[in-house]
């Protein structure tokens, strides 16, 4: 054979080989399997969703949009194994998008530290600026042991959101990993100052400070990590976003009656609450239902719903908890006022019922139970601005001379102001407190401070003017007694 | 040998090569001998789908030697005689390794709702009483002798009703008698119905029910108690506690007292002395993981994994979680040292509740192994033998190798107990065919309690110590013991109370690698003081060391 036919031949080859490589990479790629829904005792409407989803999928099995669609429908519904499958057959199919190994990454909380900085990287590659995408990712890394690339990630964080309190959390971490205390209270601190509920940068805090020798920083910060509860989590708005959008189950719906109670849309929130109530009623469901009632002047009609609960189930809380803040509001005080005292009982821990109800049991001229009451809000490490207030308004001007704490009042009072600022309501306090240590002047400047406000108008301006002209005359403020 | 015949051979090979693979994974390290040692017991929770969440948690067990032959028994705690429910039971090990079902006969068979079981010798006679936790009110029952046992619970003014679980003796105030710390969990509502967020029926969560706080009961003599838990500065805390270990964790040669919660931060009560105690997890590193995260904790062991003399703290957790391992600092101060020990991917898929460290080839290393089975339903039904319900629930058990530290994940040659998937629960170890080499009792919500004997191929030497005290031998709880042999020292604690509603033989046993003898035993007794000092002799047997017989 001559040299030339073995050339002919060896291109040929090339040419064939080549030929096949393109007709490889023209064929379509196989579509991956597809999760089955397992809807066995779901809601019916979770089921027929989810079932109607994966039905899309099966139609169009190079959809993106439909593998896209049936993931986050699993998603939002917690079948996390089957969503995380979903989001694969999405990243195939729709390759630039970062969501979809992203939130597969999210939806495999039993992944190995590998396998998730693989997913996140990938992500990133994607949404080289997603700040959601690198907390996520250095989280991953440190957990894989890799600190310089989570150390990198987290910097790059506080480029772009200087004061970050997850990437500050993260730098501290490691700083405490290679014994460098200093400077991982600095970053312990700037978390926390960033993110005051950030439970978990108060606990890391507490055991830097302890290890650095500072019993006194980790004491305190001990306190605030106690008083929070629940995980911090890296918020990701949007992601939230698309999960409670399609989410199709009385959760959700829960959910949304409560979003719109807090936001005063009463009838909306009837709705949601209602749906929620026809997949499956509940305890939970009638007790924001009554409060929605409540808010809507069916003042009668919430508190029937609401001692029927009571009277079925004590135990539940929640519904104590409104029926007795609902009875405040009528002609039934002393039962709110008991309602109320037995959920302190039951959860101490519940310092928002304590606020209402130590209002009630001095209304009720029940001035020590009401300061027994509002015992947990003397914690000055532990600021809570409407039990400061409460408590230095109480002590400042209680009627009775013997009930009265004008030194506490103004610890309070001072602590009020510098958690809240020196807005005209939390000077007002200010000046009461100045006033009952017989420092009259420096309430004046107070109130004059307050009143140089243009926001405080109407009723609680012409308040502050008439404890101004009692102070101008060298006279404590004192409420009138209680009848 | 032509190309053809070549490559035949060497498929050949590589096919042989692939098949050596699962020979090797399966080389056994434990056999289960359930049903031919006779150990016929089964969780009787009644009728599977109502969701009751203590049928979920439970049940524990105990390897105890109660009639004092030598040999291990049994105790299988059941959730009482419900529907379908049924008394515990107490199967005392024959002299041909059979078990043989004594409950009748003993009077140990409580019909309380039963969660788990401690062991310790309450009135210092030489024999070991029992104390069931339950959901309802609690038991202790005093051991007679001759095998039977009399509920004592009323008299010893124990018997608190509400949920209990994990419960230890401990001597607390070191005045030479066994005191009670028992967890707690919460205020449960039977009523509560919940779901998943697909509106599936689920066992609630911890969080659905208001936490509770833990008891400590002073030993007053005479099978007497009085809650201490007040004094002590016990009673302020409401969580959920569901493991406990007694240990001095601190170095100042009291007992402290460390507890598992579920969902909130554990607790490590640091013993001030004079019956008090202050909480000081968080600022020893021990109350949440690396990244300050609350974990659910349910199981625990408390043992020197990293033979550096320091106890270390090694707990189960939810699938998600990772479990997680706290190693010791040295300044009564500990580090979760998880990821960089090896534990943290292998345990994130897994939702695990009893745990041990024992000592499987007898190398002078503590391995780790840990039971498994979700609360929540998984995704996937796990093996034939399951129903299709508890399928759901069910995983296979673990076990991490202990190398020099380290952890490797080697549950493939666990046998059965690492493949055969349970709603693993209650886990006890002892040496219960008396080769040596600890064995494994574990039980399952739902399902058939399992023994496991220690088959590993290759084995060390080994050595058994019993601790006792007192004028009636009273079992030493809390005695530290380290074995001199081979230039190595070893060290256990008398420590029957770890893991997860269960209690482990009182005694312990040493790997103690090539050496054919050892140089000595040093025993830290309870009560504090100075060590004691027990000549050495020969590996391979148990030797019982009394206090006060040795050189201090």
């Amino acid at each position: 054979m001559s040299r030339r036919t073995i050339i002919m031949i060896g291109l040929l080859g090339v040419v064939l080989l080549l030929g096949l490589l393109a007709a490889w990479s023209w064929v379509p790629e196989a579509p991956p399997p597809i999760p089955p829904p397992d809807v066995a005792d779901a809601e019916p409407l979770v089921a027929t969703t989810v079932k109607a989803a994966h039905e899309e999928v099966v139609a169009e099995p190079r959809s993106a949009a439909a593998w896209s669609r049936y993931a986050l429908i699993l998603d939002a519904h917690e079948m996390l194994i089957a969503a995380a499958d979903a989001y694969r057959g999405a990243a195939r199919f729709d390759r630039g998008n970062a969501a979809w190994p992203y939130y597969e990454a999210l939806c495999r909380p039993d992944a190995t530290a590998a396998e998730h900085v693989t997913l996140l990287e990938r992500a990133l590659r994607l949404a080289p600026t997603s700040v959601p995408v690198k907390l996520h990712l250095a989280q991953a890394h440190l957990r894989a042991g890799n600190e310089d690339r989570a150390s990198t990630l987290w910097t790059e964080v506080l480029d772009q959101q200087p004061q970050h309190p997850h990437a500050r959390f993260g730098l501290g971490r490691i700083a405490a990993r290679r014994d460098d205390l200093p400077s991982a209270i600095g970053h312990a601190t700037a978390a926390v100052e960033a993110l005051p509920g950030f439970r978990e940068a108060w606990a890391f805090l507490t055991v830097v400070s302890a290890r650095h020798g500072d019993a006194t920083g980790a004491a305190r910060a001990r306190k605030r990590a106690e008083r929070l509860t629940g995980a911090t989590s890296i918020d990701d708005p949007e992601r939230a976003h698309r999960l409670e959008a399609i989410g199709v189950s009385r959760n959700h719906h829960a959910r949304r009656g409560r979003a719109h109670l807090l936001a005063g849309r009463n009838a909306e929130a009837m709705r949601s609450l209602r749906q929620a109530q026809a997949i499956r009623d509940g305890n939970d469901i009638r007790t924001e239902l009554a409060l929605a009632l409540a808010r809507s002047q069916k003042i009668g009609a919430a508190i029937a719903m609401l001692e029927k609960i009571v009277k079925r189930t004590p135990a539940f809380v929640p519904a104590r908890r409104t029926l007795g803040g609902i009875l405040l509001q009528t002609d039934r005080r002393a039962d709110g006022v008991t309602h109320l005292l037995s959920v302190v009982r039951d959860d101490p821990s519940d310092r928002g019922v304590r606020i209402p109800l130590a209002q009630a049991l001095l209304g009720a001229g029940r001035i020590a139970d009401a300061l027994e009451t509002l015992a947990p809000f003397r914690d000055l490490d532990l600021p809570h601005p409407a039990g400061l207030e409460l408590l230095a308004w109480t002590l400042a001007s209680y009627p009775e001379e013997a009930h009265r704490d004008p030194t506490a009042a103004l610890s309070f009072a001072k602590a009020l102001v510098a958690t809240r600022g020196r807005d005209p309501r939390a000077l007002d306090v200010l000046g009461a407190a100045l006033a009952a240590n017989l420092r009259f002047d420096d309430a004046i400047r107070a109130l004059d401070e307050a009143l140089a406000n243009p926001g405080l108008l109407g009723a609680p301006r012409a308040a502050v003017r008439q404890r101004l002209a009692l102070y101008r005359s060298r006279l404590p403020f004192l409420q009138p007694p209680v009848r | 040998m032509n190309a053809r015949r070549l490559l035949l051979l060497a498929a050949l090979s590589a096919l042989a090569a692939c098949g050596d693979e699962p020979r090797a994974a399966s080389a056994k390290l434990f056999e289960d001998v359930t049903d031919t040692v006779g150990l016929d017991f089964r969780h009787g929770i009644g009728q599977t789908g109502t969701y009751h969440l203590p049928e979920i948690m439970g049940p524990g067990c105990a390897l105890l030697d109660y009639d004092g032959d030598g040999d291990l028994d049994a105790y299988l705690v059941n959730a009482g005689p419900g529907e379908a429910g049924a008394p515990n039971r107490l199967f005392r090990q024959e002299a041909d390794g059979r078990f043989v079902d004594v409950t009748a006969a003993s009077g140990l068979g409580d019909d309380g709702y039963g969660m788990g079981v401690a062991v310790g010798d309450a009135d210092g006679d030489g024999d070991l009483d029992v104390y069931l936790t339950n959901v309802g009110r609690d038991r202790l029952y005093e051991n007679l002798g001759q095998g039977r046992f009399r509920d004592v619970t009323n008299d010893a003014g124990l018997g608190d009703d509400g949920w209990s679980c994990s419960a230890a003796f401990v001597d607390h105030d070191q005045d030479g008698d066994l005191d009670l710390f028992v967890t707690r969990y919460v205020l449960l509502d039977a009523t509560a119905r919940c779901h998943d967020p697909a509106g599936r029926p689920e066992y609630c969560g911890p969080r659905d029910f208001p936490g509770v706080s833990d008891k400590l009961y002073r030993n007053d003599g005479g099978l007497r108690f009085t809650d201490v838990s007040k004094p002590a500065g016990i009673a302020g805390r409401h969580d959920r506690g569901l493991g406990v270990v007694c240990a001095d964790l601190s170095g100042d040669g009291r007992p402290d007292i460390y507890v598992a919660n579920d969902n909130g931060p554990n607790h490590l009560w640091i013993n001030q002395g004079g019956g008090r105690f202050l909480e000081e997890a968080l600022e020893r590193g021990v109350a949440l993981n690396d990244e300050g995260r609350e974990e659910a904790s349910m199981g625990l062991v408390c043992a020197d994994l990293d033979a550096d003399g320091r106890d270390d703290l090694f707990m189960t957790h939810l699938r998600g979680e990772t479990n997680t391992l706290y190693l010791a600092d040295g300044d009564g101060r500990f580090s979760d040292r998880t990821a960089a020990r090896g534990l943290a991917g292998p345990s994130r898929h897994s939702t695990g509740f009893g745990a041990a460290a024992l000592d499987v080839e007898g190398d002078g290393d503590l391995d780790l192994i840990a039971v498994n089975g979700h609360v929540m339903r998984g995704d996937r039904a796990l093996g034939d033998h399951l129903s299709p319900f508890w399928g759901r629930y069910a995983q296979p058990a673990q076990l991490f190798s202990n190398d020099a530290g380290h952890f490797a994940d080697t549950s493939l040659h666990l046998g059965l107990l690492g493949r055969h998937a349970i709603v693993g629960r209650g886990l006890a170890t002892g040496d219960v065919d008396g080769d040596g080499f600890v064995d494994v009792l574990v039980t399952a919500a739902g399902g058939r309690a399992r023994l496991h004997l220690n088959r590993a191929p290759s084995r060390g030497s080994w050595l058994r110590v019993r601790c006792v005290e007192g004028a009636g031998a009273r079992d030493a709880l809390g005695a530290v013991v380290t074995v001199e042999a081979a230039g190595r020292t070893f060290r256990r604690r008398v420590d029957p109370a770890s893991s997860y509603l269960s209690a482990s033989d009182v005694r312990v046993t040493f790997g103690l690698g090539a050496a054919s003898s050892y140089a000595a035993i040093v025993v830290r007794w309870p009560e504090g003081g100075e060590p004691e000092r027990f000549p050495g002799g020969p590996t391979g047997k148990q030797v019982t060391l009394r206090k006060g017989a040795g050189q201090r």
